[in-house]
C-alpha cells in the first residue's frame, strides 16, 4: 500500500519521459512542423511563422474546425468560418467570419486572434496579404484531399497546438488504425464497384462529381472506380447516366430523401445496375467528403456498405 | 427648368462636406476598435501600430476605392442616361459590365492553365475585366457605325443582343465551373471592396482621370444632345465625335472599377435621377453632383456593408440592391404622378 505511489510516480514518469521522446521525434520532422527555434513553424507555403500560446484561434475551413474539436481545442477557438459544418455546435457557439473565399481582414482582426488557422485555398488573397502584414501570425493548411494529407494536417494541427497531449497521439493513432483496417478491408474485399457521387438533383438531373474532386478521392480510398471521367461537377442527362453505369450512387445524408425519390423515378437510372438494385448508399456530408479525422472511418464505412449492396 | 441657379454653387459645396463627412465617419467606423485619433499614437506602441494597420492598409484603401467607383459608375450612367435620352440607361447596356463579367469568369473558371495568367498572378482578374470591357465596347461602337455615323439605336438593341450573349458564354463557363469557382463568381456578380489595396487604386486611377476629364469637356454638348442630335449639330457640336467620346468616358468609369470590385448594381442608375431631381437637367451641374452623390452612397453602403453581419461581411451590391431599389421605385412612382420623367 506504502508502496502504491512510489510506484504509480514511477510510471508516470515512464509516461512522461515516452511523450517527450514522442513531441521529440515531432520536433526533428522535415517540414512542414515545428522548426528547431522554440515556437516557429514552417506551414504549407513555407512560411516560417512565430505562434504565441494560440488560445484565440480563428479557424477558416471545415477541415481545420474539425480536427481542432476532434483534438478537444474547442475552447481555444472564438470564431470560425461557415464551411464549419461539423460539429453543429461549432457554427452555432463561435462567431462566423462568413465564406472562407469572401474574408474580411478587419472583421477577423477584431476578434483579436492570436492565431489564424486557414485552408490554403481560401481568399481572397488581397485579405491574406492584409492578414499577414497584421501582427497575428496566420498559418496555412494544406487542403489535399488524400490519404496522406490527413494524417500530415492532423499531425501539423496537433503540433502547432501542443504535441504532447494525448488526445493528439490518440487522434493520430486512430486516423492510422483506422487506414489500416481499410486497407486490410480492401485486401480481403477486392472490388469492381463502379460508384457515382450525387452531389445534389437539378431540375430533376443529378449533379456527379468526377475527378478532382474530393467525393473521387473518397470514392477510391474506398476501393471504387468512380465512372464519371470529366473534371469537376457536371448535371448529366438520362443518357449520359445510363452509359456510365453505375453499380452504386453514393449521396450526401442530408439531401439523400430528394435524390433517392429522383433518382428512382428517373427512367434512364432504372437502365442502370444501381437502379436496378436500388443501391444508393447515403452518408454525412462532411465526414464524407472533408478529408478531416472522419474521412477514413466514413472511407471504411463505404467500402463495407458497397461490398453489402447488392 | 425655372430653377434658382445662384443654389447651385451652395449644393455642391454641400455635397463635398457631406462626402468629406461620410469618408471620415466611414474611416473611423469598423470592426475593429480603432479611431482617427488612434493615429497621434507613436508608431512604436500597439495601439499606434493597430491603428496604422487597420487605417492605412485595410479602411483606407477601400473608403477610397469606394469613392472613385461610386463616382465613377454616377457619372457613367449620368452620360450614358444623357446620350441615350434614355432614364433607364446604364453602363451595362454598352455592353462594358457583362464584357467585363464575361472576362472575369473566364479567368475565375479556366484561370491558372494559361501562363500569363499565373504571370499576372491577383492582377489578372482586373486586367481581364478591363481588356474585356473595352473590347466589349469597341465591338458594340464598330456594329453600330456606319459610313462614320453611329445609330444610337443601333447600339442599344446590339447592347441587349450582346449582354444576352455573353451571358450565355458565363452560362457556359459557370457549366463547366467547379464548386470554389462557382462561389468565387457568385461573390463576383454581388461586389465587394474588402480586397482593395493602393495598388487596385493605381491601376484604377489613370483610367478614371480620363473618364474625369472626358466627362468636363461633354457636360455642355450633352445638355445640346438632350434636345436631339439634329438639333446638337445645328448649334455647332461635333456630334458624332461627342458619341464616341461619351462611350470611352463610360468604358474608362465603367470596366476598370467593375474589374476591379464585381458588379455593383444601382448606383449607375439611380444617382443621376436622385439629382436630376434636385438641380435640374443641366449637365455641369448633374455631372458633379452626381460624381458626389455617388461617392457618398457607395461609401456609406460599403460602411455598412462591412460592419451588418461583422466579423463577416456582407457583398456591397446587396446593400446597393436592396436600398436603391425601393428608391428606385419611389422614384417610377413619383415622376409617374407628376408627369416628368
Amino acid at each position: 500500500m506504502v508502496d502504491e505511489p512510489a510506484g504509480h510516480g514511477r510510471m508516470e514518469m515512464g509516461r512522461r519521459m515516452f511523450a517527450c521522446l514522442l513531441a521529440g521525434s515531432m520536433l526533428t520532422l522535415p517540414r512542414p512542423g515545428w522548426s528547431a527555434e522554440e515556437g516557429t513553424m514552417t506551414d504549407c507555403r513555407g512560411r516560417h511563422v512565430k505562434i504565441g500560446p494560440a488560445r484565440r484561434i480563428a479557424s477558416i475551413g471545415g477541415t481545420i474546425t474539425e480536427t481542432l474539436y476532434a483534438l478537444g481545442a474547442q475552447d481555444r477557438i472564438i470564431a470560425v468560418d461557415i464551411t464549419s459544418t461539423w460539429p453543429e455546435q461549432a457554427l452555432h457557439e463561435k462567431k462566423s467570419v462568413g465564406y472562407m473565399r469572401a474574408l474580411s481582414a478587419e472583421g477577423i482582426l477584431s476578434l483579436q486572434p492570436d492565431l489564424i488557422l486557414a485552408m490554403n485555398d481560401c481568399g481572397p488573397p488581397q485579405v491574406l496579404d492584409q492578414l499577414m502584414a497584421s501582427t497575428v501570425p496566420v498559418v496555412f493548411v494544406d487542403s489535399t484531399p488524400s490519404e496522406n494529407a490527413i494524417v500530415a494536417r492532423t499531425r501539423f494541427l496537433a503540433g502547432l497546438l501542443d504535441a504532447k497531449t494525448a488526445g493528439a497521439q490518440l487522434l493520430c493513432a486512430d486516423i492510422s488504425q483506422h487506414f489500416d483496417m481499410l486497407t486490410r478491408w480492401r485486401a480481403a474485399h477486392p472490388t469492381t464497384k463502379r460508384v457515382l457521387f450525387v452531389m445534389r438533383m437539378s431540375n430533376n438531373r443529378p449533379m456527379v462529381a468526377g475527378t478532382g474532386t474530393a467525393a473521387d478521392a473518397v470514392i477510391r480510398l474506398a476501393g471504387g472506380t468512380n465512372p464519371a471521367a470529366f473534371g469537376g461537377y457536371r448535371i448529366l442527362d438520362q443518357e449520359a447516366l445510363i452509359g456510365l453505369r453505375p453499380d452504386a450512387v453514393l449521396t450526401m445524408e442530408q439531401d439523400a430523401p430528394q435524390v433517392r425519390t429522383a433518382l428512382l423515378g428517373n427512367a434512364g437510372f432504372r437502365l442502370t445496375p444501381a437502379g436496378r438494385n436500388q443501391a444508393i448508399i447515403a452518408m454525412e456530408g462532411e465526414r464524407l467528403l472533408g478529408f478531416g479525422p472522419r474521412t477514413p472511418d466514413a472511407a471504411l464505412e463505404l467500402a463495407r456498405r458497397l461490398d453489402t449492396s447488392t | 427648368m425655372t430653377r434658382d441657379i445662384s443654389r447651385t454653387p451652395w449644393l455642391l459645396a454641400l455635397l463635398a462636406a457631406l462626402l468629406v463627412m461620410t469618408a471620415l465617419f466611414a474611416l473611423d467606423t469598423g470592426a475593429t476598435a480603432v479611431h482617427l485619433h488612434d493615429l497621434w499614437h507613436p508608431a512604436t506602441d500597439v495601439t499606434g501600430q493597430a491603428a496604422q494597420l487597420v487605417l492605412r492598409d485595410i479602411r483606407a484603401p477601400r473608403i477610397v476605392m469606394a469613392c472613385l467607383t461610386g463616382a465613377a459608375l454616377a457619372v457613367a450612367g449620368t452620360i450614358m442616361q444623357g446620350l441615350f435620352r434614355n432614364p433607364l440607361a446604364d453602363p451595362g447596356l454598352a455592353g462594358v459590365s457583362s464584357a467585363a463579367a464575361l472576362a472575369t469568369a473566364c479567368i475565375i473558371v479556366l484561370g491558372g492553365s494559361g501562363s500569363w495568367v499565373s504571370w499576372l498572378g491577383r492582377w489578372a482578374i482586373p486586367c481581364a475585366g478591363i481588356a474585356g470591357s473595352f473590347a466589349g465596347m469597341g465591338l458594340l461602337y464598330l456594329f453600330a457605325t456606319r459610313g462614320g455615323v453611329t445609330s444610337m439605336t443601333a447600339m442599344l438593341l446590339a447592347g441587349v443582343a450582346f449582354g444576352a450573349f455573353s451571358g450565355a458564354l458565363t452560362g457556359v463557363l459557370i457549366f463547366r465551373a467547379n464548386d470554389a469557382a462557382l462561389r468565387d463568381l457568385t461573390f463576383w456578380t454581388m461586389g465587394s471592396f474588402s480586397g482593395a489595396t493602393w495598388g487596385g487604386i493605381g491601376l484604377l486611377l489613370p483610367f478614371l482621370l480620363v473618364a474625369g476629364g472626358l466627362a468636363a469637356y461633354l457636360a455642355a454638348p450633352l445638355n445640346a444632345m438632350l434636345l436631339n442630335e439634329h438639333n446638337a449639330h445645328l448649334m455647332g457640336y461635333p456630334v458624332e465625335r461627342i458619341k464616341s467620346l461619351s462611350m470611352l468616358a463610360v468604358a474608362c468609369a465603367t470596366g476598370p472599377a467593375v474589374s476591379l470590385v464585381g458588379a455593383i448594381g444601382f448606383v449607375g442608375v439611380v444617382v443621376p435621377h436622385l439629382v436630376r431631381l434636385v438641380v435640374g437637367p443641366d449637365h455641369r451641374l448633374v455631372l458633379p453632383a452626381s460624381a458626389m452623390l455617388g461617392a457618398i452612397l457607395l461609401t456609406g453602403a460599403d460602411t455598412m456593408a462591412r460592419t451588418l453581419a461583422s466579423p463577416a461581411e456582407v457583398p456591397v451590391g446587396i446593400v446597393t440592391a436592396l436600398l436603391g431599389t425601393p428608391a428606385f421605385v419611389w422614384l417610377l412612382a413619383r415622376s409617374h404622378r407628376t408627369g416628368i420623367a
